[in-house]
């Protein structure tokens, strides 16, 4: 008999992926992976992907996954969720994806309180399609579609969703965590995996929102985008626990 | 069971749950509210679902989720809603998800007017979705017939693995008619080999996708695809045909302009006029074989509410052996029987001369 | 055989409700029938009304823009509006106790029921509707009074309070004409 001290986590496939060096989306989907082995859910889930780097993320989860159209993902899990209502039904989507052409559908079912899990990964630009500006590219910001830096008389301020998922009174957990130190990883498994009881309790709707760094977007080597999460990210999008517990009358 | 007098919009629904669809996924627009509404009420009561969407949009990407499972799934909306629709449609044509789709057609274009209009013909049959895909369109032209169609429509989408419309209009939404419900017994279809349910014992992961991003593997798609409407082409292709065996003159007409021109052929006949009638009841396929034996044939009017949006189907059909116009009125006017009865006098005259 | 009906006034006058009974009574002695409500916007506007057709043959369209055989008018906009596509030899059923209008009748014929009258002396402002299908039950051959009262018992099988007072009206409407 063998003892292992470490293993890679059964809730995810053997598939190698696709994801840029230094990308923090592959951690995020071990973070994702490891909390439905501990819950022993795995089985038992359904992923929805959605569109953007994370398109093919249903290669990767080791669960059966339905890939859902831009921005539609939460309306995709509603679908789904209400026909099994008791199996875990989680979103894996991005910024641009989830905070701008899919504001509709995540609002909506947070509205509803639909009890699913949403990951949703901030990292502050459109990376598949190539280094556009997001929703939540900050002040100054230089992407390709901000070749000047993103100018708030133009485009706005960044928007802050864990600031607007935790107004809607039927959500019942908010919370903004990091991936730019092994600290800072460790305290966004325990979101996620509150996150993930939440549903398994019929609590109601959790949305992790988690930091996460675009070295090739950013034009940044990885150590220091992972600097950049830390020194200008975390700033504007402050971590913690936004909502613990629905407002009900 | 025997007759009740139902209105449209509820045939509609009861249907839907007479063929074992559960899940109902709306949001309101005029002119077809009471589907909506009468499956608010009725799905509880057989532990279904019914969810109000925030958007159209969303309302078929719940549909694309929940027919995922392999359950009978349903929508409905009119034409701007539909529009908004189509992105879903193509999704679930791509995925290969059965699911029905109800529109009932407003006039347009654009927020247009609420009233009875076909001028979605080529919405319905062509799709405004993106790639290379079709859905099987039915066209009811009247209530029992629109229970019989909702029930085949799930038939066919669960038989071919795709979205299935059922084409009707205001009139035929809003009108009652005696209808007596009858559960139509079609061969049973198994899901569990490709549906999203959990994992569970089995070895492999399902999933629902319509990304393929290697190109000879989309083309592979895309070919399997094909076969499968070509089969549709072969299969499923329905079609009245009225009084042709003589006629001169052939209307081609569906849904509500159909009851219209059933009742001016009727009139004309009786004065010994040699008119009559193709009744497409699926528009995709359209039935072209319908046309196959038409001896007598001069002349085709293509009589639709819209400014003529089938009448390139009926040409094709006609495989320009006699002429075809279109005749009909729009913007949610219809044609009085007087006014459809002139118009084939008028081209019988032509044809009469040109002899 | 066919009867286009057309039936219009305020809303709240049971207009669509007569007309289901109508469309009730003529699929009970197996007559082909359709009825159809304006709707959308022009619901807002609170007049309403209803087309109901009967006919021994497969029924057209089943909207009434032409020809009408018989008109139900409960309220003066409702005459205004339709009494114009009413057929040479058409019937019109004018709610009188409300519509003072003079209109050209040469053509047809005009049966005036005092129905809002009737039904405030014998109850309920809210049986007019049922008084004038009393009055319909006269003109209308394939409409017999004895199947309009089991229709609108069925109808209004949960309000029981109701059962004598509606036998009252349709009996009254009869006899009114």
């Amino acid at each position: 008999m063998t003892d292992f001290l470490f293993q890679k986590t059964n809730g995810l496939t053997d598939k190698q992926t696709h994801y840029c060096p230094g990308c923090t989306h592959g951690i995020i989907h071990r973070l994702v992976a490891e909390v439905l082995e501990d819950l022993n859910v795995v089985e038992e889930t359904i992923a929805i992907a959605s569109v953007g780097c994370s398109v093919l993320s249903y290669e990767y989860f080791n669960t059966d996954s339905i890939q859902a159209s831009h921005g539609r993902a939460p309306a995709v899990a509603t679908g789904i969720k209400r026909v099994f209502p008791n199996q875990i039904v989680f979103t894996y989507q991005g910024d641009g994806d989830l905070a701008s052409i899919g504001l509709a559908e995540i609002i909506a079912a947070a509205g509803r309180g639909e009890n699913i899990t949403v990951i949703f990964v901030n990292n502050a630009i459109y990376g598949m399609t190539g280094g556009q500006m997001a929703p939540t590219s900050l002040v100054g910001q230089k992407t390709s579609t901000s070749p000047l830096g993103r100018n708030p008389l133009l485009a706005g301020m960044p928007l802050k969703m864990c600031e607007i998922m935790s107004q809607i009174p039927s959500v019942e957990y908010v919370s903004r965590v990091s991936t730019h130190s092994p600290l800072a990883i460790r305290q966004a498994k325990v979101a996620i995996k509150k996150a993930f009881e939440n549903q398994r309790a019929n609590r109601g709707f959790s949305f992790v929102e988690i930091l996460s760094s675009c070295n090739i977007g950013w034009g940044l080597p990885p150590v220091e985008a992972l600097k950049w999460i830390e020194s200008r990210m975390i700033s504007y999008y402050p971590l913690g626990v936004y909502k613990d517990g629905k407002d009900l009358e | 069971m025997g007759k009740e007098l139902m209105k449209g919009s509820e045939v509609v629904g009861a249907s839907a749950i007479l063929a074992g669809c559960n899940y109902f996924f709306g949001y309101p627009i005029t002119p077809q509210n009471e589907i909506p509404e009468f499956m608010a009420r009725e799905l509880p009561l057989n532990n279904g679902v019914f969810v109000q969407a925030e958007s159209e949009t969303a309302a078929i990407n719940m549909v694309y989720g929940a027919a995922s499972s392999g359950r009978r799934v349903m929508t409905s909306s009119s034409s701007p809603g539909i529009a908004l629709k189509q992105e879903g449609i193509s999704y679930c044509a791509g995925a290969q998800l059965p699911c029905v789709i109800v529109s009932v057609s407003r006039a347009g274009p654009g927020l247009g007017g609420i009233l009875t209009s076909q001028a979605d013909y080529n919405q319905a049959t062509r799709g405004g979705g993106n790639g290379d895909y079709n859905v099987p369109v039915y066209a009811p032209a009247d209530l029992q017939e629109l229970s019989e169609l909702v029930q085949h429509a799930f038939y066919v989408a669960d038989k071919y693995r795709n979205p299935v419309m059922v084409l009707i209009d205001g009139t035929l939404a809003q009108m009652m008619e005696p209808v007596e419900l009858i559960k139509i017994t079609y061969p049973e279809i198994d899901h569990m080999q490709w549906s999203v349910t959990g994992r569970k014992d089995r070895k492999n992961n399902h999933i629902i996708s319509s990304i393929y991003l290697v190109a000879d593997e989309l083309e592979q798609h895309n070919h399997w695809l094909s076969k499968k409407y070509e089969q549709i082409v072969n299969l499923e292709e329905k079609a009245e045909i009225y009084q042709c065996e003589d006629a001169e003159i052939v209307v081609v007409a569906y849904g509500t302009s159909s009851r219209i021109a059933r009742t001016s052929i009727d009139n004309l006949r009786e004065k010994g006029v040699r008119v009559g009638m193709i009744r497409p009841i699926s528009l995709w396929p359209f039935p072209f074989s319908a046309f196959e034996n038409l001896p007598c044939c001069k002349y085709c009017l293509s009589v639709e509410l819209s400014m003529g949006q089938m009448v390139s189907d009926v040409i094709l059909a006609s495989k320009f052996k006699y002429p075809v116009t279109h005749f009909g009125r729009v913007g949610g006017n219809m044609f009085t029987n007087s006014e459809l009865e002139s118009e084939i006098l008028t081209r019988m005259s032509e044809v009469a001369t040109n002899d | 055989m066919e009867r286009r009906i057309v039936i219009a006034g305020f809303g709240g006058q049971g207009v669509l409700t007569l007309g289901q009974i109508v469309s009730l009574m003529a699929m009970e002695v197996d007559l082909n029938v359709t009825w159809i409500p304006s709707y959308g916007a022009e619901m807002r506007g609170g007049t309403a009304n209803c087309a109901v057709i009967i006919s021994d043959k497969k029924i057209g369209s089943p909207i009434v823009n032409d020809k009408i055989d018989i008109l139900i008018a409960m309220n003066a906009p409702s005459l205004q509006k339709f009494v114009g596509l009413v057929q040479t030899g058409g019937s019109v059923i004018v709610n009188k106790s409300i519509i003072n209008s003079i209109f050209d009748n040469a053509d047809k014929f005009i049966y005036e029921v005092n129905a809002t009258d009737i039904a405030l002396r014998i109850g309920d402002i809210r049986c007019a509707n049922i008084v004038v299908l009393g009055a319909l039950c006269k003109i209308v051959n394939e409409l017999d009074l004895s199947l309009a009262k089991r229709i609108v018992a069925k109808k209004f099988v949960k309000k029981c309070e109701l059962l004598k007072l509606n036998e009252l009206a349709l009996f009254e409407g009869f006899q009114s004409i």
